[in-house]
């Protein structure tokens, strides 16, 4: 059986199909590890907690109330579950630790752009946790500092200063590897 | 800086609002692994637990006395009219059907009447038998004999006939009332011989049958009382951390899928004056997500803060274990009476899995029933009660051990005898 829409998916899944829910897997498989590498420090805790969303996308599809929320949906749980996986091992670094920094302009787009992804994610991947969420939340996922406060259970001001944090490291990487930032 | 901030903050969400990466090809395998329904197995116990194990000895040393208790309660009754020699009846009797002693004294006009009575009844009888177990019952035909040749014997006086009339009669309804008794107890009962018939009670044959009734209806026990219930149950865990060298189970959270629902059948019989023993079947399905975090010893995770700064984190991972629980329960308890249509009841359930996913279950139960009659036969009640388990549950990957605490509310309606 052909599974063409995310309706057909939905309903295929709902009724425990296997092929079903392999399709589902291999339509979205690449877009939600995706995600579940931002928010890892590696590729294994990636892995691990992509199978985990997987299958709480599986054990919960019935909460689903419409095919056209499908993906919004999956990726929900998959942020979700990125959360509580870090969520009782999150350590905020108190950013009195990170050295102050000069104020500098942005000239170095030709540098960052021959930059590929994965260099850029490995930046990214190797924030601490605290501010390695906040920063895919914010700026990558769109959430908004009140939204991140709840959850990841902590204030707002601690979620804007992480996320200082985040871009304060990020730019102390970037020049590590030669961005010259002015 | 600003401007540094919004075009890292352009530059990452252009690049990976949409980053995708392909995962490893045997992730699949290992989800679809996780995702296949449970495979309905046959009912499994497994008597590997102490305490489960003296649960279901317990069930069954309860229904053995049970058991025997309505067994020997019949047995009594089939013996007490089965011993001939019982001097204590065999005196009642000749008082009863006027012996010797009886001669001296004149009867009333009330008394020869009952006793031409009986005696027109008992020869009715006694004609009957003779034909009947002749046909059918050979071991009655030394007593048919008997009674024939009682009845053709030369009589010598009115009375003295009449004596021994009544008690071929009695002899031989009661045999075959002995006989009803064996073939309905399967047991052998003494039957009574011929030679013996004259000392054997010398009942009138109407008490007789009624006793004969009486004795089969007491071979099948009614219950008091046959309901069915609905039971809503909240369950709390209780946790116990199964110890290793490097790991170490923490974080326990159970907040979530409480509740659970059964429905049972039973009936409940009398024990005593304040007594009752209820018995029923019940179906229970919950659900239960345990969270909990797992710290490693062994695996460490090292970030990188700066050139002089690491941050060493213990590889803890935050895990849930979600079950569904689904077991047919048998359950035993004893209702005592406070007052009327209110009782504690006290007892146990034993729930066997439908899948071999649980271990059975064993649980201790307290509760305390309101009842109120709603019609001729017809009785509502409510039963808050606390269940507490005697066994313990695994988890799936054998990090810790759990028991279950629950508080339901049986809602039932039962039909009285």
């Amino acid at each position: 059986m052909q599974f063409n829409t995310d309706s057909e998916l939905l309903d295929g899944c709902l009724r425990r199909d296997s092929k079903a829910q392999a399709a589902l897997y291999h339509k979205y498989k690449g877009r939600f590890f995706g995600i579940c590498r931002r928010y890892t420090q590696s590729k294994e805790e990636a892995e691990d907690i992509f199978q985990d969303a997987f299958v709480k996308v599986f054990s919960n599809l019935k909460e689903l109330r419409s095919a056209d929320q499908l993906s919004a949906w999956i990726r929900r749980v998959v942020v979700n579950v990125c959360i509580d996986y870090y969520h009782k091992r999150i350590t905020f670094v108190d950013i009195a630790e990170v050295p102050e920094m000069a104020p500098a302009d942005w000239q170095s787009d030709s540098v960052i752009a021959r930059m590929n992804n994965q260099e850029l994610l490995s930046l990214v991947n190797e924030l601490p946790d605290g501010a390695r969420m906040v920063f895919n939340l914010f700026v990558i996922d769109g959430y908004g500092h009140q939204e991140i406060a709840r959850m990841l259970g902590i204030s707002e001001g601690t979620s804007k200063s992480q996320l200082f944090f985040a871009k304060k490291l990020l730019k102390k990487k970037l020049q590590t590897i030669g961005v010259t930032i002015d | 800086m600003e401007n540094f901030d919004d075009n890292i903050e352009n530059e990452y969400r252009s690049r990976f609002e949409d980053f995708e990466e392909m995962p490893d090809d045997l992730l699949w395998n290992n989800i679809e692994a996780r995702i296949a329904p449970e495979k309905e197995r046959p009912l499994v116990i497994w008597w590997n637990s102490l305490g489960r194990t003296i649960g279901i000895a317990a069930s069954l040393l309860i229904g053995l006395f049970i058991g025997a208790y309505f067994l020997l309660k019949t047995d009594n009754g089939a013996q007490l009219s089965s011993i001939p020699d019982n001097p204590k009846i065999v005196k009642q009797q000749k008082l009863v059907s006027g012996s010797k002693a009886d001669e001296n004294k004149p009867a009333t006009a009330e008394q020869s009447l009952n006793k031409q009575l009986t005696l027109d009844k008992g020869k009715e009888i006694a004609n009957k038998l003779a034909i009947d177990n002749k046909a059918k019952v050979p071991g009655l035909l030394g007593m048919s004999t008997f009674a024939q040749k009682s009845f053709k014997k030369p009589l010598e006086t009115q009375e003295k006939n009449n004596e021994v009339l009544i008690a071929a009669v009695s002899e031989a309804t009661r045999s075959l009332a002995l006989n009803e008794v064996y073939v309905l107890n399967g047991k052998q009962t003494n039957l009574v011989s011929a030679e013996k018939h004259l000392k054997a009670p010398e009942l009138v044959a109407r008490e007789i049958a009624m006793e004969v009734e009486e004795r089969s209806r007491r071979l099948i026990m009614p219950p008091t009382e046959i309901f069915v219930n609905v039971t809503p149950t909240l369950s709390y865990y209780m946790f116990s951390p199964n110890k290793g060298d490097h790991l170490f189970v923490s974080d326990f959270s159970n907040s979530s899928q409480r509740l659970g629902f059964g429905a049972q059948l039973g009936f409940i019989y009398p024990l005593a004056r304040k007594f009752d023993l209820r018995t029923g079947l019940s179906y229970f399905t919950r659900k239960s997500n345990i969270n909990f975090d797992v710290t490693d010893d062994s695996k460490k995770n090292v970030v990188v803060i700066d050139n002089n700064s690491i941050q060493i984190n213990p590889g803890s991972s935050a895990m849930s274990e979600s079950k569904n629980w689904q077991y047919i329960e048998l359950q035993s308890d004893v209702l005592y009476s406070i007052k009327h249509m209110q009782a504690v009841s006290v007892g146990f359930k034993v729930g066997m899995q439908t899948s071999s996913m649980n271990s059975p279950l064993v649980q201790a139960r307290i509760g305390y029933r309101l009842s109120r009659p709603v019609a001729d036969r017809w009785a509502l009640w409510l039963e808050p009660a606390v269940s507490i388990s005697l066994s313990s549950q695994n988890s799936v990957e054998n990090l810790f051990m759990y028991r279950t605490t629950g508080f339901g509310l049986n809602l039932g309606v039962s039909l009285l005898k």
